[in-house]
């Protein structure tokens, strides 16, 4: 049982409390889950459970944290290890060592653990998590679904009653999160460990939560409660929730399978949605002509085709290390294929720098971050005014308009992971890039921010620069529309509308799909509308 | 004897221990000071090459062999230099003239460049050489066990501070990785970071990125409890410092003892060294500050390895034979690990 006596805690440089007097009480061996925007104190509520809030982010703490009748006050993480485990949200920069069983085993050389149990709670772990197979690979190798479960097990070993996770799920693509959720399932329902974790991909996770705990942030009080009753009060909500909604069902449902049974009955008296083929222009932007790339012994690329039009929206989707990045970095030039060749506008992208280069390409990698080297938000449009040779200000008319809120003398690093990618996203198409490339978006962004960045693509969309997307989120491509390419194992396993490539997937298909199966409807507008059409 | 004692190959992979393999290496390197013959040097040199190429594992430090060569190469073409700048022509057929720099008298009157004769240039050639044997035999060990299990067997005294290297070691690709990815965003920015200050400007964001991921690093590991069990008898501190004090007089004792070999303080001070660092290592052994899971064995492998270095030693002080034939003795027993060691878990990739 986790306690929270009205708790109230503010960071030491920042007059602002970020959350004030929060009572509630977890109940032991069930599925916790944390829900906000990003930079809502999320990430402080979990640290405040082991104490890694005050004892090492520094800080004020007023209340009481009880977990399991220790109180964070007197009892730093360090001595509450084998109470609670801790699954950071980048697991691969929290490894100390280099191999999967050492890792495993560091927990609990730490607590001082009898060598001769040890292999045996190691094996168990990993019989867990699915990891026997791997014991003796190094973790760098890993997939990022593999780490995540490495991360899990290597504190599983300890046997904590509770486990803390930071967004399990958002770096993974839906086969790796469903498999990281199952092994989470299993914890609780097997072991009665209390799992409480934070995500942003609700429509991956809700349906797991025994209870939700909603932080709207600025400070505004948190509720703890049903899922039902947390999705109603909630700003951020999964498709299904918001379909749910819209449609005035209830009880509300949550998950694909509750929201069938509102959906089974109507389902004959709707109307497939007839695909509008807006053929893209026939002029050729990008184009691939069997490009094979390789790194040491793992082919990335085989052999791959693959032309970008004018005018078009295109998702590249996959699985983690099919080769989504890699044909990303082809198209801009900073992946050198072993045979095959790449054009952008009938140019070799490699050989286009600087000026030419941003005019051609735009590339916002995964971390959008990078691109930012200046301190304040006005030096960074100056800093593309200058390297564009655009009028003075230019830049800054196109981040206004992505950003209308934005005070231009703010620290980039010091906006919201969504500000960010919105910043970056101006800076890139001030110059007017004639292909704008996009390497995994929405990773870490809130419905809220992604509804904005959505709203920006479809603008950019449409002003004549033609867009590659490379993303897990399937939610953001039924939205989008695209035409979809989907890669496995760096080929082309399948292509087409997004209607028709999402539809027929089983990993990939978006909740509205799933919820109107056989349609062919994507997003909760085309829901509500053949609805209000069958009346 | 059963006949898959007999082949290693055949036998269940694993490390040997880390301590085994610097015997083996130091004594190595000890053979090749001794030694002014080349063609001993060469010996080692191939001796080790093909010990590391046999041992090596897709876990240890993958490119070390490959970073140890280009090391011995770099130090031979480095004495050609010292030799060609500095060298006097002392005999031999001169190859090539070099301009003369004449340096002034209060410079020591040392003439630069000048005759370079055959004898000279080989005579550098086959020191650099020597040097670099040297170099790689004594560094071979640790190209053979990855450092986290040399972080195993240290005693507890050194444990933290061997933690932090290997955890440092660790941070070296993820930095290199960060630079060449900040380096690529400054290009997609439209300034391809060429020029020094351009690259001096990625710094900064460098440096955040390595402390963030240090910050992540240090959370994990508070919260799975490092640095919890504390011992009330011997402090953690008291030993350290008896550790270093005793590592101290020991690097004392050594450089006297190398100008001044049969001094009665000298020798005093050596022995007090060593009896502070077994002192310690004995204490730290008391302090329980972890368990170590799967701690390397020290079995008759490791034991016979040592022994192997202990004959190398003895062989290249006391042997009065043939020099080739001294050599390959040697060189026998230099190879002896390909049949006395089982080979390292993990193998090769492809």
């Amino acid at each position: 049982m986790i306690n929270f006596n009205s708790v109230s805690f503010a960071y030491h440089d920042q007059a602002a409390v970020v959350i004030r007097d929060f009572s509630a009480q977890l109940a032991a061996g069930e599925f916790h889950l944390v829900v906000g925007k990003t930079g809502s104190g999320k990430s402080t509520l979990l640290n405040l459970i082991n104490g890694v809030s005050p004892h090492l982010t520094g800080g004020l703490l007023a209340g009481d944290v009880d977990i399991f009748g220790f109180n964070t006050k007197q009892f730093k993480p360090r001595d509450l290890a084998e109470i609670v485990g801790v699954v950071s949200q980048n697991p691969r920069n929290s490894f100390v060592t280099s191999m999967v069983e050492d890792e495993m085993a560091y927990a609990m050389e730490c607590l001082g653990v009898d060598p001769k149990i040890m292999r045996q709670r190691i094996d168990e772990a990993a019989e867990l998590m699915g990891l026997t197979e791997i014991l003796q690979q190094a973790t760098e190798s890993l997939s990022a679904g593999q780490q995540q479960r490495v991360a899990i097990a290597s504190v599983l070993v300890n046997r904590p009653k509770v486990l803390i996770l930071d967004e399990p799920t958002s770096a993974l693509d839906p086969a790796a999160a469903e498999e990281v959720l199952a092994a989470l399932q299993r914890l609780v329902h097997d072991l009665g460990i209390t799992v409480i974790a934070a995500e942003h991909r609700l429509e991956r996770i809700l349906q797991f939560a025994d209870s939700v705990i909603y932080v709207p942030g600025n400070a505004m009080p948190i509720s703890f409660g049903d899922p039902a009753a947390m999705m109603q009060m909630s700003e951020i909500t999964p498709p299904v929730v918001q379909l749910g909604k819209r449609l005035g069902w209830n009880p509300l449902p949550l998950s694909v399978r509750e929201a069938r049974k509102f959906t089974n009955s109507i389902i004959q008296k709707l109307n497939d949605i007839t695909q509008v083929i807006n053929r893209a222009d026939e002029e050729l932007v990008a184009s691939t002509n069997a490009v094979s790339v390789r790194y040491g012994a793992m082919q990335a690329l085989k052999n791959l085709n693959f032309e970008v039009y004018k005018n078009e929206t295109v998702a590249i989707l996959g699985r983690n290390g099919a080769g989504k990045s890699t044909l990303l970095g082809v198209l801009a030039g900073l992946v050198k294929p072993l045979t095959g060749q790449v054009q952008i506008n009938s140019q070799d992208p490699a050989k286009i720098h600087g000026f030419d280069f941003i005019r051609q390409i735009g590339f916002v990698p995964q971390e959008p971050a990078d691109l930012l080297l200046h301190p304040t938000v006005q030096q960074e449009c100056l800093f593309t005014d200058r390297t564009a040779q655009l009028p003075k200000g230019t830049t800054a008319k196109m981040v206004s308009q992505f950003l209308p809120e934005l005070d231009f003398e703010v620290a980039p690093n010091d906006l919201s992971e969504g500000q960010r990618l919105l910043l970056v996203l101006a800076l890139t198409m001030a110059s007017a890039p004639k292909l704008l490339l996009l390497d995994e978006p929405t990773r870490g962004l809130d419905y809220d921010a992604k509804s904005r960045l959505l709203a920006t693509l479809r603008c950019i969309g449409c002003s004549g620069t033609s867009v590659v997307i490379a993303t897990h989120d399937v939610e953001l491509v039924a939205e989008l529309n695209a035409r979809v390419v989907m890669l496995s194992a760096g080929e082309v396993i399948a292509e087409g509308a997004a209607r028709e490539v999402l539809i027929d997937s089983v990993a990939f298909s978006p909740q509205v799909s799933r919820v109107f199966s056989p349609l062919n409807l994507l997003t909760i507008e085309e829901a509500v509308d053949a609805i209000k059409l069958a009346g | 004897m059963q006949l898959t004692q007999l082949f290693p190959s055949q036998r269940e992979s694993r490390w040997v221990h880390p301590l085994a393999w610097w015997g083996w290496g130091l004594s190595a390197a000890v053979v090749a000071i001794l030694s002014n013959s080349f063609i001993t040097h060469v010996l080692v040199f191939t001796a080790i090459l093909t010990v590391l190429i046999t041992f090596r594992s897709t876990r240890s430090w993958s490119n070390a062999i490959g970073l140890l060569i280009r090391l011995a190469i770099f130090i031979v073409l480095f004495r050609i230099v010292i030799e060609l700048i500095f060298g006097v022509h002392f005999g031999g057929p001169v190859l090539m003239t070099l301009p003369v720099l004449d340096l002034p008298n209060w410079l020591g009157g040392i003439s630069l460049g000048g005759k370079v004769g055959s004898t000279g240039l080989v005579a550098a050639i086959a020191h650099g050489f020597k040097l670099a044997t040297v170099i790689i035999a004594a560094s071979a060990a640790a190209a053979l066990v990855p450092p986290s299990l040399l972080l195993k067997s240290l005693p507890n005294a050194v444990y933290e501070a061997g933690l932090v290297t290997v955890i440092a070691l660790g941070f070296l690709p993820a930095l290199s990785a960060d630079a060449k990815r900040l380096k690529t965003a400054a290009a997609l920015r439209g300034r391809p970071a060429r020029k020094i200050r351009h690259q001096l400007a990625l710094l900064f964001p460098l440096i955040e990125n390595s402390l963030n991921r240090a910050v992540t690093l240090a959370n994990a590991m508070e919260s799975k409890g490092f640095g919890r069990i504390k011992t009330t008898k011997f402090n953690n501190m008291t030993v350290s410092i008896i550790l270093i004090a005793g590592m101290m007089l020991m690097i004392l004792a050594t450089t006297s003892l190398l100008r001044n070999p049969l001094s009665i303080t000298n020798l005093t001070i050596l022995v007090l060294a060593i009896f502070l660092i077994v002192i310690s290592v004995a204490l730290s052994g008391k302090l329980k500050l972890r368990t170590v899971y799967r701690n390397l064995e020290f079995s008759q492998t490791e034991f016979s390895l040592l022994v192997v270095a202990i004959l190398l030693v003895m062989v290249s002080v006391l042997l009065n034979t043939n020099e080739l034939v001294k050599s390959l003795v040697i060189f026998g027993l230099l190879l002896s690990p390909i049949i006395i060691c089982p080979k390292p878990p993990g193998g090769l990739t492809k």
